[in-house]
């Protein structure tokens, strides 16, 4: 079983889109949706279906994947490529790589998302973090004012 | 995967899994919590959680030990805003300066969670704080 699953060469992800990637094994380890499906098969080549992730956001955690898979990548460069990889990011990418990143089941991409957009609501009102994310709030004002004055003691 | 391909994928934060958004809130500075703690109900009731406080604390102190946890016997009615008191010092004492002595504010820290310990009804598990204390002091500093 376990040189039969090694000898998997080439995986291919197709997205929502119909764009297809094809990636070595060592990429996908980090998305554990991926690698509990391809673990079930004993093929040699594979072929996976992502219905929920579109093509430009794969292919933005794919090279996530690859610079963060690299060996050759001293610690510091793959710092620098994080930085550079959330500059370029909207808000919108971060939750959509966010929502991608839950569902692929991947820990440490999530984690990082989780991170950038936590930056991005620091120091905001409780009006810009439901804005953010969307979220309409389900307080009757009454229970709004109440809750404010219980959190009093932590607001500036 | 049994989902049907959309032109559009939307972003749908509320569907995301509880330990996705606590991942969010523990990134952000224990200040901002009474703030997003007041975007709708669901997220009010995420900084109710044991699962919320865990995380925070893991991510706060990597360190520590996984087997040691929050004390569990303080009423719940004080319980957020203490451990918000603890985790918010602390985070600010660190802060402030890098050569402070930290076995120094270790000290303090324990003492200080000791004595707001005593002040609650229920008397706490003294051998889960002790532990989490002793954790804490053998963070290697340098």
């Amino acid at each position: 079983m376990a040189a039969e699953k090694s000898s998997i060469k080439i995986i291919t992800l197709i997205a929502a889109d119909g764009s297809v990637f094809e990636v070595e094994p060592n990429i996908v380890k980090e998305m554990k949706t991926v690698q509990s499906y391809i673990d079930e098969l004993d093929q040699n080549t594979v072929s996976i279906p992502l219905p929920n992730v579109f093509g430009n956001d794969l292919a933005m955690i794919i090279e996530y994947c690859k610079k963060h898979a690299s060996e050759e990548e001293t610690k510091e460069a793959k710092e620098e490529f994080d930085f550079e990889f959330v500059k370029r990011m909207k808000s919108d990418d971060k939750l959509r790589l966010l929502q991608a990143a839950s569902y692929l089941n991947m820990e440490s991409f999530l984690q990082f998302m989780a991170k950038a957009i936590a930056a991005e609501i620091e120091n905001q009102s409780v009006e810009f973090v439901r804005d953010y994310f969307q979220i309409e709030s389900d307080f009757t004002p009454e229970e709004e004012a109440e809750l404010r004055k219980e959190n009093e003691w932590a607001f500036k | 995967m049994e989902r049907k391909i959309s032109k559009e994928i939307l972003i749908d934060i509320e569907k995301l899994p509880n330990h996705v958004i606590i991942e969010i809130f523990i990134r952000t500075k224990v200040s901002d919590w009474a703030q997003i703690s007041c975007v709708n109900k669901h997220w009010a009731s995420l900084f109710h959680t044991e699962c919320f406080w865990q995380a925070a604390l893991f991510h706060i102190y990597p360190f520590i030990n996984p087997a040691q946890t929050w004390p569990k016997s303080i009423p719940q009615s004080s319980l957020a805003k203490r451990r918000f008191m603890a985790l918010h010092i602390s985070e600010h004492i660190l802060a402030y300066d890098c050569d402070i002595q930290v076995d120094e504010i270790v000290g303090h820290g324990y003492l200080f969670l000791k004595e707001q310990l005593q002040l609650s009804i229920i008397p706490p598990h003294s051998g889960i704080l002790h532990g989490t204390m002793i954790g804490l002091s053998s963070i290697p500093l340098h």
